[in-house]
């Protein structure tokens, strides 16, 4: 058998090739691929040989040009750091969802795209623990699914972990081969199933699978060590809300309950009726008009004004900037202390008017 | 320099126009001077042409020429000065071909020779300054003058112009009518006697509207004549990984002989602006290094051009300063185009652009395609007609809108966004010219599958859209103005006014013009075309659709 010189040299380059560092990156996808009728994975390479070096549980925010208007949204990298010549990312169909359906209409194995990051404090590196129980439900599954493989990668037999997932249906499992592998191969990870729509076929049989939702019996029964584990939980907002309300009740010691709190975020839209209303929106000599559903980035952005955006998820921090007057309503305040936010500190891609504001950058 | 032809012209309390060191469009003074005064000695040749015709003299390099150099005053297609005084001295030197067959014409039948109006007896000085002396008498708004007479005047220049040019890209595809290019120099001829007869200019105004009809006929089969009948096609307007070359402008027909020589070069093409259209035209589509659309109109080209890692060719309009974004390497000029120190192309070979595309990176990278389906030119629209016909009767369409015309990068223009937005989605959006680029590449669904939103082509289409008018008008039985049709209109240069005037000498009423009105519209004349035609300056988005669909 012989190898070709091109080959044995492609190879190399990836062996030798640098760490990712933290800036905007072309990302080329290599395979697209359906993990449920209505998810698929993405998996990317970049443009030249690198290893992607992250924190188990991050994100990545990617720049897209749809139809004249510059867009960004961020996804879980639900590949793990221990795999480091690719990068996959998973995405669900979502009504209205502009850029995700995009993305799933559209991109295909050859194509390239931006990317910015990574991002994100919910990670396994920000977050240490020596036990998890992971919970999450649906999309979800992305960060549980890249903090598994690593740790399960790394630590082997060592790995401790608890993963308790919520799907609607059997086949709304994300990656449910996969974890059933995982469990199959990993003495240390235990996988439970709950489905909400459908009573668990044979096929699940390996996996400890139950009908219904996370309640306290599930629970007891699936994690009976619970009281002792660091939980990580990520999903839909209302999944979040039921988690965070059943581990309260339970007596859990909240300081070992940590939730991602991008992406699954439901749009803030109190009532559909307030989308008419137009507040104006100033900076120093400056002013715009802003609909109640724009952030104060996209405000900030249309003026031109200097600001810098990382993440655009309210996880980074980077676009934090003082309301002198008016109200904002914010879907996220991380990285603002107490100090900041008493004096009116905010997050630009992240706030929402409630009236005429004006701002400090 | 006296220039108020474009939108962007300045506008002051103390008056509109252009008339510094330099126009809003970037032109030097001496520019526009010497293109007034090339417009003038065309003024000349096309009085002789037209007194010589009953002679049954007709000089076709004459007919060709006048409009074509005429083209090249028209905005945003030449800038350099040295061309313009060649063609200046072409068109003396076909004027005096044409004087002394007159002269002797005349004295072989004992007719007595004309007074002519000083266009035709003007001697082109030699050099630069004096040319530039001689432009003083030139100018536009030349003489003492009622600021009415001179915006009908005006009205008529800049409509002839836009005339011209498509009489220029339909010639280009073997189109030349005798009958066309006789009315033109007719016209173009009674421009140079300065005239004060506000009856017989606005006449005029509506005769060049007629002709350019026929122009855009002509064009029309000129253009089916050449590369068949568009066909609704999907088109990439993101870059695929490759060498590439960038063709902007309206000449589909030098888009076909880059096609042919770049064939098997691995250089991928792709159209600009108002060449999008050609990627719906069998004879073009069926290059599979065609790969799409890059870019959106022309006020953008600076950053577009700049990011394009290729060559790039231009047509014809709009051509604005290549030093700005640092191409002017790699940017070439065709026809009547012009840039001082930018490499200009005669003749049918493009080697010296596939040269420099191949010697440029081109793009590394496949972007996400983004497609989207144009070519509902008038072959399309009328095989549509039945399902669209259809539609109307069971209610499921209740109004059709044409929003179309010239981009331009004033942010008012945000209102045909808006505008098309707006629009309820029971109606159809027809469009055409590069105004398009304001909301053709966002979704609109369509309506019991016929799309909502139809790309009929270039400007010059409107042709295309004038037959979908009339066919529908049989149909339903009624007069073009009685239809559920609305045109709302932006305008930018010469072209769009000529086509405006189209609209008007064929009746066509209650048209909205945006985002302003042309600066060489005095308030008395904006009030008569709204009199007579119902013609308007849009509102807001709200009132204007209140107002169309209230009325409907």
């Amino acid at each position: 058998m012989t190898i070709s010189a091109q080959a044995l040299n492609a190879a190399t380059a990836h062996f030798m090739a640098k760490d990712w560092q933290a800036e905007p990156l072309r990302l080329i996808c290599t395979a697209r691929w359906m993990e449920t009728p209505d998810v698929v994975s993405f998996r990317f390479r970049a443009a030249e040989p690198l290893k992607f070096r992250f924190k188990p549980g991050q994100f990545i925010t990617f720049q897209l040009e749809i139809g004249g208007e510059i867009l960004h949204r961020s996804y879980t990298i639900s590949s793990s750091p221990s795999r480091p010549h690719s990068l996959m990312v998973t995405i669900k169909r979502v009504s209205g969802g502009k850029v995700s359906n995009y993305l799933l209409d559209n991109l295909q194995p050859g194509h390239s795209l931006l990317a910015m990051g990574p991002f994100g404090e919910f990670n396994l590196i920000d977050i240490p623990a020596a036990r998890y129980l992971f919970l999450s439900a649906g999309c979800g599954i992305t960060p549980m699914y890249s903090m598994s493989r690593y740790l399960t990668d790394t630590l082997g037999p060592e790995a401790d972990i608890c993963f308790i997932h919520s799907a609607k249906t059997q086949q709304d499992v994300i990656y449910r081969d996969s974890l059933q592998a995982m469990a199959n191969h990993h003495d240390g990870f235990a996988l439970g199933l709950l489905l909400q729509h459908e009573a668990p076929s044979r096929l699940l049989a390996d996996a400890r699978c139950y009908q219904g939702y996370l309640d306290e019996s599930v629970l007891r029964q699936l994690a009976p060590d619970f009281y002792e584990r660091t939980v990580y939980v990520c999903g839909p907002e209302r999944f979040m809300v039921a988690c965070k309300k059943l581990f309260e009740s339970l007596g859990f010691d909240m300081d070992h309950y940590h939730q991602e709190s991008f992406g699954m975020v439901m749009p803030m839209h109190p009532n559909n009726t307030a989308t008419n209303a137009f507040y104006s929106l100033r900076v120093a000599e400056q002013s715009t008009q802003l609909r109640a559903e724009q952030t104060l980035l996209e405000g900030i952005e249309a003026m031109k004004l200097p600001i810098i955006a990382a993440c655009r998820s309210g996880v980074c921090g980077a676009c934090k900037c003082r309301v002198a007057e008016g109200e904002v309503t914010s879907s996220s305040q991380q990285t603002l202390t107490a100090e900041e936010i008493a004096a009116g500190m905010v997050l630009a891609c992240s706030s929402r008017p409630l009236s005429d504001v004006k701002l400090v950058l | 320099m006296f220039c108020i032809q474009c939108e962007q012209t300045i506008r002051t309390p103390a008056g509109n126009g252009c008339s510094y060191s330099q126009g809003m469009c970037g032109k030097l003074a001496s520019t526009s001077d010497l293109q007034d005064l090339l417009i003038y000695m065309l003024q000349g040749v096309s009085l002789y042409a037209a007194r010589l015709r009953p002679f049954g003299i007709i000089d076709t390099e004459v007919d060709t020429f006048v409009p074509k150099a005429f083209f090249s005053t028209l905005t945003n297609v030449n800038f350099d000065d040295e061309r313009i005084v060649e063609y200046a001295r072409t068109a003396a030197a076909l004027r005096e071909r044409l004087q002394t067959q007159y002269q002797s014409l005349c004295s072989e039948s004992g007719i007595a020779v004309e007074t002519f109006p000083a266009a035709a007896t003007l001697l082109l000085a030699t050099t630069k300054p004096e040319l530039l002396a001689q432009a003083k008498q030139a100018l536009p708004n030349r003489g003492e003058v009622n600021e009415d007479i001179l915006g009908l005047r005006l009205l008529c220049l800049y409509g002839l112009k836009g005339a011209a040019a498509y009489m220029e890209h339909a010639r280009v595809l073997g189109q030349t009518s005798s009958d066309v290019a006789g009315k033109f120099h007719e016209i173009m001829g009674f421009l140079a006697t300065d005239s004060e007869d506000a009856d017989k200019l606005f006449s005029t105004a509506m005769d060049i509207g007629q002709l350019n009809y026929q122009v855009m006929a002509m064009l029309d089969s000129g253009e089916t004549a050449a590369f068949g009948h568009p066909e609704p096609t999907q088109v990439n307007t993101k870059p695929v990984k490759g060498k590439a070359i960038l063709v902007s402008g309206h000449d589909m027909k030098d888009l076909e002989l880059i096609l042919q020589q770049t064939q098997d070069k691995g250089i991928n093409v792709y159209t600009h602006g108002e060449m999008l259209p050609a990627l719906a035209y069998p004879q073009l589509k069926k290059y599979p290094h065609l790969v799409g659309n890059y870019g959106s109109a022309w006020q953008n080209q600076q950053q577009e051009f700049a990011n394009f890692p290729g060559a790039v060719v231009m047509t014809s309009n709009c051509i604005i300063n290549p030093n700005v974004g640092h191409y002017a390497d790699r940017i070439f000029t065709r026809s009547i185009v012009g840039w001082p120190g930018v490499c200009h192309l005669e003749g049918d070979d493009f080697g010296p652009v596939i040269d420099k595309a191949l010697a440029l990176e081109g793009f590394k990278y496949d972007e996400i395609p983004h497609l989207i389906t144009i070519g509902f030119a008038r072959n399309a629209l009328m095989n549509a007609a039945p399902a669209v016909v259809e539609n109307v009767k069971n209610g499921s369409i209740r109004h059709f809108f044409l929003v179309g015309g010239c981009d331009g990068d004033k942010a008012e223009r945000s209102y045909f966004t808006d505008f098309a937005k707006a629009a309820p989605k029971d109606s159809v959006i027809l469009t055409l010219g590069c105004g398009k680029y304001k909301f053709n590449k966002l979704e609109f669904g369509d309506i019991n599958g016929i799309p909502r939103l139809l790309d009929i082509g270039q400007c010059n289409d409107a042709y295309s859209a004038i037959q979908l008018a009339l066919a529908l008008s049989e149909v339903f039985e009624c007069s073009v103005n009685e239809l559920p049709l609305s045109l709302v209109l932006s305008w930018f240069e010469q072209k769009a006014i000529v086509i405006l005037l189209t609209l008007l000498s064929l009746g066509v009423k209650n048209i909205r013009t945006g985002p302003t009105p042309p600066a060489f519209l005095t308030p008395n004349l904006l009030n008569i075309l709204e009199e007579k035609f119902g013609l308007r300056n849009v509102s807001t988005v709200a009132e204007d659709l209140d107002c169309i669909l209230g009325a409907a």
